[in-house]
């Protein structure tokens, strides 16, 4: 029964002192709070991404001679390590002609690139630069280009590519769009380079 | 927050679609097989410059075809039977690959000439041999002007030191391989020594006549020896190439660069397996 009392008491006491033991707080408001910052980019959806790209895609150098340039379309699926770097498998398809003096000219070849890249992107409220590179397999299916000495037989091609673009938000938190340019350096190919400028879509999971 | 949330208006979905069916399309790529070499029209021996002769040159092109293994060969008398064809279904048919065969034309000299590219050849099985088809009683200036199988007589004009360029398609190389197979192994009843008349005079896509030798269920072989006559007014140079299409897994017939040892007979001449009975014109 001492206990109970005892526990009553101390209870009793508690809330005394939390409701009105406390002491007042007398602060006043003498400016406005600060507005949240808008956009923010930690709303932006983050972690797996695929990415649609259509554009252009040109021979430079000596393939450049006898590649002409074409349209380009490619896909890019990834994923954000970081806010701020994501890994990322590319593939491109491209179709050109050919410009070589004979019976083959105007024929058309295709230039397919597969790889995969590391992603770094610094962004600014909705936008976003973003810097890619890696490697990737290039795959000239076809044999038109063997005469120029460009393929020279061979169909698959190591190819280092390196590129950067503008990525603008859309306020939706799942997408964005923007424009990109790579560089790809064709080992086999005669040791040829192509360009490719694209814009593209992306949507993050 | 909602503002995060807008709605896209814009249809995504289609851009990745697109670009994979654009990849997938691509996968069907033709192969280009070199020209032996360049056929180049000289002054016939024996003549002037400034004479009114035609100079030429002819090659025989055939399609590197590799052989079948006793499997593959077995499964072709194993159809002819079943089909219940009276002769062998063709190893490398149209139902294999697409050709089509690009050429370009120069003019050497110095001013403007006439010149003509126009083929002939055969199948597999035997060439369309024009000398089978002449009228072995008449005198030579007498003999009827056979037609090709592809190409016109008709003079192109290039100017000196000009280019023209031409391509005999898939779908004429198709034709061609049909007429073939009429010519060479199933012509019409009483088509005779005018089968080429009959069939090479008429596009089968308009009309059927002379294609009713054909059995039901035929095999059409495709045309993969390729004889290429090139005529000029002065001396010009002519470069071509075969573009094949396999229809089937790429490099299953076509045989690899420098390979030996092909299905196709490289010799001059291939005899049809039907000769043509003389017509009798009733005179």
């Amino acid at each position: 029964m001492t206990r109970v009392l005892v526990a009553a008491g101390l209870l009793v006491f508690s809330v005394a002192g939390v409701t009105g033991l406390a002491s007042v707080a007398h602060a006043q408001v003498i400016s406005e709070q600060a507005p949240p910052v808008f956009p923010d980019p930690k709303h932006f959806a983050r972690g797996f991404y695929a990415q649609g790209e259509l554009g252009a895609l040109v021979y430079v150098g000596r393939a450049g001679k006898f590649a002409g340039p074409g349209p380009a379309f490619s896909v890019r699926l990834g994923y954000d390590i970081l806010r701020w770097l994501s890994i990322q498998a590319h593939v491109l398809g491209s179709s050109g002609q050919v410009n070589i003096p004979g019976p083959t000219d105007g024929q058309s070849f295709q230039t397919l690139v597969y790889g995969g890249e590391l992603h770094g992107q610094v962004q600014i409220r909705r936008v976003g630069l973003y810097a890619e590179a890696g490697a990737a397999a290039a795959h000239i299916p076809s044999n038109v280009l063997d005469d120029a000495g460009i393929t020279g037989g061979h169909k698959i091609s190591l190819a280092v590519v390196a590129g950067g673009g503008l990525d603008f938000h859309t306020l939706n938190r799942h997408f964005s769009f923007g424009v990109g340019a790579d560089y790809l350096w064709l080992a086999s190919f005669s040791k040829s380079s192509a360009v490719t400028a694209q814009a593209f879509l992306k949507y993050t999971r | 927050m909602a503002v995060y949330d807008e709605r896209m208006r814009m249809p995504t979905r289609w851009i990745p679609c697109s670009a994979l069916a654009l990849l997938l399309w691509g996968c069907n790529v033709p192969v280009f097989v070199d020209e032996n070499r360049p056929l180049e029209a000289l002054q016939p021996a024996g003549t002037m410059p400034g004479d009114d002769v035609m100079y030429s040159d002819t090659d025989l092109f055939v399609v590197p075809i590799r052989k079948p293994t006793a499997k593959e060969a077995a499964k072709l008398v194993e159809q002819q039977t079943k089909l219940g064809l009276p002769m062998p279904v063709p190893w490398v048919g149209e139902r294999d690959l697409d050709l089509e065969i690009l050429w370009t034309m120069k003019n050497l000299e110095t001013t403007p000439i006439g010149a003509n590219v126009v083929v002939d050849g055969g199948n597999e099985f035997g060439d369309y041999d024009k000398a089978l088809y002449g009228d072995p009683t008449a005198a030579a200036a007498d003999q009827p002007v056979l037609p090709d199988v592809m190409g016109s007589l008709q003079l192109v004009n290039i100017e000196a030191g000009g280019t023209r360029s031409g391509i005999f398609r898939e779908d004429q190389l198709r034709e061609a391989g049909l007429d073939l197979e009429v010519i060479t192994r199933y012509p019409p009843a009483g088509g005779g020594t005018n089968t080429p008349f009959i069939v090479l005079e008429r596009n089968s896509t308009a009309s059927t006549v002379g294609l009713d030798g054909i059995p039901k269920g035929d095999v059409t072989p495709a045309m993969v020896r390729i004889r290429i006559f090139f005529r000029a007014t002065g001396h010009a140079v002519l470069d071509y190439s075969v573009r094949v299409r396999e229809k089937g897994t790429p490099g299953d017939k076509l045989a690899q660069k420098d390979a030996t040892d092909l299905y196709v007979s490289t010799d001059s001449t291939l005899a049809p397996p039907v000769t043509p009975m003389p017509v009798d014109s009733g005179t």
